[in-house]
C-alpha cells in the first residue's frame, strides 16, 4: 500500500515537471514594432529604392544608455543618437569633409581665423513648423552651456568663442562672441584662431534644441540645489515614455517614446515637418541592452538590423562568421599607458625610450584585444585616422639591442635588476586593457630584465597610494583627427580646461602647438611642422599607445544606404533603408 | 528547531554532564555515521585534497602563475602545457594549482574571521542580554537586510585603500619582508568583505544556542547552586554548539570559494595577475563561445569543490545530529 | 502578539536608515564615482576631459561636498518622496524603481514557485530513499547545478534556447509572465536556490519521522500516506518557511546576471546599471527597497511560523 502512494507522489512530480517544462518550450518569436504611430498618411509619398523592404522600420541595438533627450553631454554616442533627433550645424563625412548640417556651408571667415559668419539652412524649421533662426541656436547655447547646467561639452564646442571664460563662471549671462546678424545668419567671434570651427561644430552636442520649451524652468531656478537637479527637471519632462511626443525637434526623426532603462524604450518616427531630402525609413526602434553577449546573440539571430559596439574580444567570432557586417568608425584615439614623469623610476628619459624600445607592438595589439584593435605604429600616438598621418614614422620600433642600451644609458641601468619598482595603474577591470599591461610586464621581464613591475586596477589599491604610480593606463587621443588637437591633448600645459595629462613639456612646445592651432590646417607646411613637433614630442617618450582604439557598427546585409561620419558618432540615417532579406 | 526540547534531549544533556567516557563515544559514533554515508566520503576526499593542494600545488605547478608563452597564446592541452594556456599564454594547470592555493586561504581565513566575529558578538549578546541585546540583533538585521552583493563589493572597493596604508605603515615600521609585498592586500580585503557578510549567521546560531541552554533546567541548578553561570553557559555549549557549528563553517568554506568567484566576476576580487579561479572565470569571459575550455576549466574546479564540501558538511549534518541520524 | 508586531514593524524604521547609512557611506569612500564613469565613457569615443573639468563636473553635481551634507540632502529628499535622479541619464529614479518592483517581484513569486512544486517533493523523495543512489543523484545533482555560477549558467542557457535549439528569440523587455523567457528565467533563478530547498526538505523531513509522534502515528495503524500529509510535510515545511527570508538576497544575486543578460526591467538591471556606473542614487534607491523587501520577509516569516509550528508562540 504504502509503496503505491510514494510511486503516485513521483508521477505526480514528473507531471509537474514535464508541464513545466512544456511552458518553456514552445516559446514564440517575441515580434514586436508593429505598435508603431503610424504617421504615413500626412507625409509625401516616398519613393524607396528597387529592393527595399514593405516594413521600413529600423531595430537599434546600443550597449550604453538613452540619455535625456536634448540634453547635450549625457546622452553622447547613446540610441537616442540614432533618432538624428536634432541637427548640428554640420555633418562631418567619412572622409573628414564639412558637409551641410543645420547651417550651409558657404560660412565667410576672416584672415586670421578669428570670425566666422554661418548661414542657416532657409528652409529648416522645427517640428512644429516654426523657422529655425540664429537667435534660436544662441538662446539655447545661452541656456545649455550656463554654469547652472553646466553642460561639459561647452569646452570643445564654445572653447574658442570670445567671452567664453566669463559666461562658464557665471560672470555673464550670454556668451558675448555670439550675434545673430538676422533670422538666418550668425556671427561668431572668436578670442583665439580656430581654423576647425565647423568640424567642432559637426559634433551633436553643438546641435541647438528648443529653449522655450524649457524657459518656465529658471523662473523655478532656486528650487534646484546643483547642475543634477537642473539635468534632473530637465528629463523629467521629455524622457518619461509617452512625454516625449511633445519634444520639438529639428531633425528628421522625431521621438514617440523615451523611457529611461530599465524599459530602455526609444522610438522615433519621421518627423512631418522634416525640412530636408525625405528620409526612406518610417521609424527606427532603439534599445539598450548592457551585455555583449546578448547584443551579440540577437545579431546572430538576425534580431537586429544595426548594433553599437560590440568591439573587443567578444566579437571575435562574429568577425569570424560575418566580417562584412563590421564597419569601422574611425576614433581618432589610442589605448595609452601615460608615464608620469615626475615619479621614480620614469623620470629618466633613457629609461622610458628603453621601455618603449623593448614592447613588440603587434602582439600586445594582437593578443590583448585578439586583433580587434589596430597595433600602435611603434610607438607614435598618432592612429592613420589623423590627418598627415605617415606609416614612415615610427619612433620606437621593437628593438632589444637598442633597449638595452637606452637601459644602460639611464641612470637605473645597467641592468633590469637595478631598476626601481613601476607601478602600472589600469584604472578599470576591462580585462583587454590589464592583459595588455600584463604583456607590456613581461616584454620587459624578457627583453630587460625587468622583474619589478606592479599592476593594479585602481590608485588606492597600490600599498604605497597615491603620487607613487609610474604609469597610468587610460586612452588618449583628440576629438578631432588632427594633429594639433592631439598635440594639444597630449603635450600643452595651457592649464585650466586645456591641462594635458603628461604634464611635461619644453622649451617651446607650447608656442608651436598655439601656432598649430592656429594654422589653416590645408595650409602646405602644416603637416610637416606637426609631424616635426610629434617627434619632438616622441623623443621625450611620454606615452606608450598600446593600440589604436577602433569602433566598429556591426551593420545587417539587409540595410541599405548607411554610412558614417568621422566624429560624433554621427550614422547618414538619411539615406538608410532595409531590403528585402 | 531550537525550541524543541524533548526529554530525550534533556537526558543527552545530563548525561554528556556527568559522563565524559561518554562523550568520546558520541564522536566515534559520529564519525561511524559520517563514514558510512558514501557521498560524506567523497565530500571529504574532495576537501582534503583541495587543502593538499592548496599546500603543496604551487610546488608542483609546471610554471610560475604569472609566466607567459607570448608565442603560445591560448592553446589546447599540449606536451608543455597539459591543460593549455590562457589568452596571454600562461598555464592554466599552474593557474588552477595556485588557485586552490587562494581559494584554500580565501575559506579558511574569511570563515575564521566571521566565525571569530560572530561568537563574539553572538556570545555577548546572550550572555549580557537587554541593550547589548537589542543592539546586536539590529546590527544582525541591518547587515543580513544589506544586498550581500552590494555589501561585498563596496566593502572590497573602499577598504583596500586603508588596508593598503596599514600593510605600508606596519613595513615601514618594522622592516619586515612579509609586509612587503602588497599581494596580501588584495586577501585580506576579501576576506575582511566575506567575512563582514558571514558573521551574522553564526552569530545568529551562537546566540540562539546560548539563549535555549539558559532556559534548561540545570543551568537554573548549577545557578542556584552557586557556580558562576558564565563557566557553566560554556562548558555546555561547547559540546552543544559544536555540532550545527562544524556543519556552518564546512558549508561556509564551500560559500566563501563561491562568493570570492562573484566578486572576482564584478572585478574587485583577489587581482590579477594573483590566480583565483574566479578572476581565471573573469579574465576569459569574453571569450567562452570560442574557447569554452579557458571558462569551463576554473568553473568545473569551483563546482567540483564546492559540491564536494557540500556533501561533506551534509553528511557532518546527519552524523553529528543524532536525532536524525539512524533510518 | 499585537504589541510584538508594532515593535516588529517600527524597528524597520532605523534598522532601514541604518542599513542605507551604511551603504550611503561606503558610496562615499569609494575610490570611483560617477564622474571617473563619464570620462571613462566619453574617453572611448574619443572625448577627453582634464583634471579641473572633472573637478568641476563634480562641484556641479554636488559630489565635492562632505559626508554628512549629501546624506542629509539624501534624506531630506527622501523623507518629501524623492528618490533623486540618475547621475548618468538625469532621468528620476523613482519612476524606474515603480516600474522595475512589478517585474523582480514576478520573477521572485514565479522562482518560489517553481521551488515549491519541485524542490519539496524531490526533497520529500530523496529523504524516503536515504543515503540510496536516487538520494545521492537529486542532491549531488541540485548540489552541482547551485555551484555553477549564474553569470555562466545563464548566457548558456539563453545561447542553447535561442540559437542551438532555435526555440525563442531573446527575450527583449517584459512580456508578461506567460511568456516563455519568463518562465526560463524563474527557472534559471530557482535552479540556485533549488539546492538550498531540496536539503531543508530532506533534513526536515529526516528529523521529523524520528519524532515520537510520528511512531505513535504509525503504531496507530494510520497509513503511510496519511501520516506523511498530516504530521511529516506540515513540520518539513518549516525550515522551508524559514529560508524564504534568506532567499531575497539570493534572488537579488541571481537577478542582477539574469535580468541584464534576458532583458527584463527589473531590479537587478537597475542595480546592476547603477554599481557599475557607480550611479549612486540609483543604488541607494535600489539598496532600499531590497532591504526593505529582506525586512518584510523576515517579518513575514517570523509572523507564519507559529501558525506552523504551535511550539513557537510570541509574548
Amino acid at each position: 500500500m504504502s509503496r503505491f502512494r510514494w510511486q503516485f507522489l513521483i508521477g505526480l512530480v514528473l507531471v509537474l515537471g514535464i508541464s513545466l517544462t512544456a511552458c518553456v518550450a514552445p516559446a514564440a518569436p517575441a515580434g514586436d514594432g508593429g505598435d508603431m504611430a503610424d504617421s504615413g498618411d500626412m507625409m509625401p509619398e516616398v519613393m524607396l529604392p528597387d529592393d527595399a523592404a514593405e516594413d521600413q522600420i529600423l531595430n537599434v541595438v546600443h550597449e550604453g544608455g538613452c540619455g535625456s533627450g536634448p540634453f547635450p553631454g549625457i546622452d553622447y554616442g547613446s540610441p537616442c543618437n540614432f533618432g538624428h533627433m536634432f541637427m548640428p550645424p554640420f555633418l562631418v563625412d567619412i572622409d573628414g569633409n564639412v558637409m551641410p548640417g543645420l547651417f550651409t556651408t558657404d560660412w565667410e571667415v576672416n584672415e586670421d581665423l578669428t570670425e566666422y559668419i554661418f548661414h542657416i539652412q532657409e528652409e529648416a524649421v522645427w517640428s512644429d513648423g516654426k523657422s529655425i533662426t540664429a537667435q534660436d541656436a544662441i538662446d539655447w547655447w545661452n541656456y545649455i552651456f550656463h554654469s547652472d547646467r553646466n553642460s561639459w561639452p561647452r569646452n570643445f564646442v564654445m572653447g574658442a568663442v570670445k567671452g567664453i571664460d566669463e559666461f562658464a563662471d557665471g560672470t555673464t549671462e550670454t556668451i558675448a562672441g555670439l550675434t545673430a546678424l538676422d533670422d538666418k545668419t550668425l556671427k561668431v567671434e572668436l578670442w583665439r584662431s580656430e581654423g576647425s570651427l565647423p568640424q567642432l561644430w559637426g559634433f551633436r552636442e553643438a546641435a541647438p534644441a528648443r529653449f522655450d520649451q524649457y524657459a518656465d524652468l529658471l523662473e523655478r531656478a532656486d528650487e534646484f540645489a546643483d547642475a543634477r537637479e537642473w539635468r534632473g527637471a530637465m528629463a523629467e519632462r521629455f524622457f518619461q515614455g509617452e512625454n516625449a511626443a511633445d519634444l520639438i525637434v529639428s531633425g528628421p526623426f522625431k521621438p514617440v517614446h523615451l523611457s529611461p532603462e530599465p524599459d530602455a524604450i526609444y522610438r522615433f518616427v519621421r518627423n512631418p515637418n522634416w525640412w530636408g531630402e525625405p528620409t526612406y525609413l518610417d521609424g527606427i526602434e532603439a534599445t539598450t541592452i548592457r551585455d555583449f553577449q546578448t547584443i551579440l546573440l540577437m545579431f546572430e539571430n538576425d534580431e537586429i538590423d544595426l548594433a553599437l559596439q560590440l568591439a573587443g574580444p567578444s566579437s571575435v567570432l562574429l568577425r569570424q562568421n560575418q566580417p562584412e557586417a563590421f564597419r569601422e568608425i574611425p576614433v581618432s584615439a589610442f589605448w595609452a599607458m601615460y608615464f608620469l614623469t615626475e615619479q621614480e623610476p620614469v623620470d629618466d628619459v633613457n629609461l622610458r625610450r628603453a621601455l618603449m624600445s623593448a614592447i613588440e607592438w603587434e602582439k600586445v595589439a594582437e593578443i590583448a584585444w585578439e586583433g580587434e584593435q589596430a597595433p600602435s605604429n611603434a610607438g607614435s600616438p598618432m592612429s592613420s585616422a589623423y590627418q598627415c598621418f605617415d606609416a614612415n614614422f615610427q619612433p620606437y620600433p621593437f628593438n632589444p639591442e637598442r633597449a638595452k642600451e637606452f637601459l644602460a644609458e639611464s641612470k637605473y641601468g645597467p641592468t633590469g635588476e637595478t631598476v626601481p619598482k613601476i607601478r602600472i595603474l589600469t584604472g578599470g577591470s576591462d580585462p583587454p586593457r590589464i592583459r595588455a599591461a600584463q604583456i607590456v610586464q613581461e616584454m620587459w621581464r624578457v627583453n630587460l630584465g625587468i622583474e619589478n613591475v606592479e599592476i593594479k586596477n585602481a590608485e588606492s589599491e597600490f600599498v604605497d597610494g597615491e603620487g607613487l604610480v609610474a604609469m597610468q593606463v587610460t586612452s588618449g587621443g583628440s576629438f578631432l583627427p588632427r594633429p594639433g588637437y592631439l598635440l594639444e591633448a597630449v603635450a600643452h600645459t595651457r592649464g585650466g580646461a586645456h591641462q594635458s595629462w603628461t604634464k611635461y613639456t619644453e622649451e617651446g612646445w607650447d608656442e608651436e602647438i598655439d601656432a598649430l592651432l592656429s594654422m589653416d590646417p590645408g595650409s602646405a607646411d602644416y603637416c610637416d611642422r606637426s609631424l616635426a613637433m610629434l617627434e619632438k614630442f616622441t623623443d621625450a617618450a611620454l606615452v606608450i599607445p598600446t593600440g589604436y582604439i577602433r569602433g566598429w557598427y556591426q551593420v545587417q546585409p539587409w540595410v541599405g544606404g548607411y554610412g558614417q561620419s568621422r566624429i560624433s558618432f554621427w550614422h547618414t540615417m538619411t539615406e538608410t533603408y532595409l531590403k528585402e532579406r | 528547531m531550537a525550541q524543541n526540547e524533548s526529554t530525550a534531549e534533556l537526558a543527552r544533556d545530563l548525561s554528556q554532564e556527568t559522563n565524559t567516557l561518554k562523550t568520546r563515544g558520541l564522536w566515534s559514533d559520529a564519525f561511524r555515521r559520517l563514514v558510512r554515508n558514501r557521498l560524506s566520503i567523497i565530500g571529504l576526499v574532495i576537501f582534503v585534497l583541495l587543502f593538499v593542494t592548496a599546500i603543496f600545488g604551487p610546488f608542483m605547478a609546471p610554471y610560475p602563475y604569472m609566466l607567459q608563452d607570448l608565442e603560445r597564446v591560448a592553446e589546447g592541452p599540449s606536451r608543455d602545457y597539459l591543460l593549455g594556456t590562457d589568452a596571454i599564454g600562461r598555464d592554466m594547470l599552474s593557474r588552477l594549482l595556485w588557485g586552490a592555493r587562494t581559494a584554500g586561504i580565501v575559506a579558511i581565513i574569511s570563515t575564521v574571521f566571521s566565525l571569530l566575529l560572530g561568537m563574539i558578538l553572538g556570545g555577548i549578546a546572550a550572555y549580557i542580554g537587554s541593550w547589548a541585546d537589542w543592539l546586536i540583533s539590529r546590527a544582525i538585521d541591518v547587515t543580513m537586510s544589506i544586498p550581500q552583493l552590494l555589501f561585498a563589493s563596496l566593502i572590497a572597493a573602499t577598504f583596500r585603500k586603508p588596508v593598503a596604508d596599514f600593510v605600508d605603515m606596519m613595513y615601514a615600521q618594522t622592516g619586515m619582508e612579509f609586509f612587503s609585498t602588497p599581494t596580501y592586500v588584495d586577501l585580506v580585503v576579501v576576506f575582511g568583505a566575506l567575512a563582514l557578510i558571514q558573521w551574522p549567521g553564526y552569530a545568529r546560531m551562537i546566540r540562539g544556542q546560548i539563549l535555549s541552554l539558559r532556559e534548561k533546567e540545570f543551568v537554573e541548578a548549577a545557578r542556584a547552586v552557586g557556580v558562576s553561570q558564565f563557566i557553566v553557559l560554556l562548558r555546555h555549549l561547547i559540546p552543544n554548539a559544536l555540532g550545527p557549528l562544524i556543519v556552518m563553517v564546512t558549508f561556509g568554506f564551500g560559500g566563501a570559494i563561491v562568493a570570492e568567484s562573484g566578486l572576482s566576476y564584478l572585478g574587485v576580487g583577489v587581482q590579477p595577475p594573483q590566480a583565483s579561479w574566479g578572476n581565471m572565470i573573469f579574465e576569459n569571459q569574453d571569450s567562452w563561445r570560442y574557447r569554452p575550455w579557458l571558462v569551463a576549466m576554473p568553473g568545473f574546479t569551483i563546482a567540483i569543490v564546492s559540491v564536494g564540501i557540500n556533501f561533506l558538511g551534509d553528511g557532518l549534518n546527519d552524523a553529528l545530529n543524532p536525532r536524525q541520524a539512524e533510518s | 502578539m499585537t504589541r510584538y508586531i508594532s515593535m516588529r514593524v517600527l524597528i524597520i524604521i532605523p534598522t532601514l536608515f541604518l542599513t542605507l547609512m551604511i551603504v550611503f557611506l561606503l558610496g562615499y569612500l569609494g575610490p570611483i564615482d560617477p564622474v571617473d564613469i563619464k570620462r571613462a565613457q566619453w574617453a572611448q569615443q574619443g572625448v577627453f576631459m582634464s583634471e579641473e573639468q572633472l573637478a568641476e563636473e563634480r562641484r556641479s553635481l554636488g559630489l565635492d561636498k562632505p559626508f554628512f551634507v549629501q546624506f542629509g540632502a539624501y534624506l531630506g529628499n527622501l523623507l518629501q518622496g524623492k528618490f533623486g535622479y540618475s547621475y548618468i541619464d538625469s532621468a528620476p529614479i523613482w519612476p524606474r524603481i515603480k516600474k522595475a518592483l512589478p517585474v523582480s517581484g514576478a520573477l521572485a513569486l514565479g522562482a518560489m514557485l517553481i521551488m515549491v512544486f519541485i524542490g519539496i517533493p524531490l526533497g520529500i523523495i530523496a529523504a524516503r530513499f536515504h543515503n540510496t543512489r536516487l538520494d545521492y543523484a537529486i542532491v549531488g545533482g541540485s548540489l552541482f547545478v547551485w555551484s555553477i555560477p549564474t553569470y555562466v549558467l545563464v548566457p548558456v542557457t539563453l545561447m542553447t534556447f535561442v540559437l542551438w535549439l532555435d526555440l525563442m528569440n531573446v527575450p527583449r523587455g517584459w512580456k508578461g509572465v506567460w511568456h516563455a523567457s519568463f518562465v526560463l528565467g524563474a527557472a534559471i533563478i530557482s535552479l540556485r536556490t533549488l539546492a538550498n530547498v531540496i536539503r531543508q526538505t530532506r533534513g526536515g523531513i529526516l528529523e521529523v519521522l524520528q519524532n515520537d509522534y510520528v511512531r505513535t502515528a504509525r503504531a496507530k495503524g494510520l497509513t503511510e500516506f496519511l501520516v506523511m500529509a498530516r504530521h511529516v510535510a506540515r513540520n518539513a515545511l518549516i525550515p522551508v518557511v524559514t529560508s524564504l527570508g534568506l532567499m531575497v538576497d539570493d534572488f537579488m544575486w541571481q537577478s542582477v546576471f539574469l535580468e541584464v543578460a534576458f532583458n527584463f526591467p527589473g531590479l537587478g538591471r537597475l542595480f546592476q546599471q547603477g554599481l557599475t556606473s557607480r550611479d549612486f542614487d540609483m543604488i541607494y534607491g535600489v539598496a532600499l527597497f531590497t532591504a526593505g523587501m529582506t525586512m518584510l520577509l523576515n517579518l513575514i516569516v517570523d509572523l507564519v511560523y507559529p501558525l506552523l509550528d504551535p511550539r513557537v508562540a510570541y509574548d
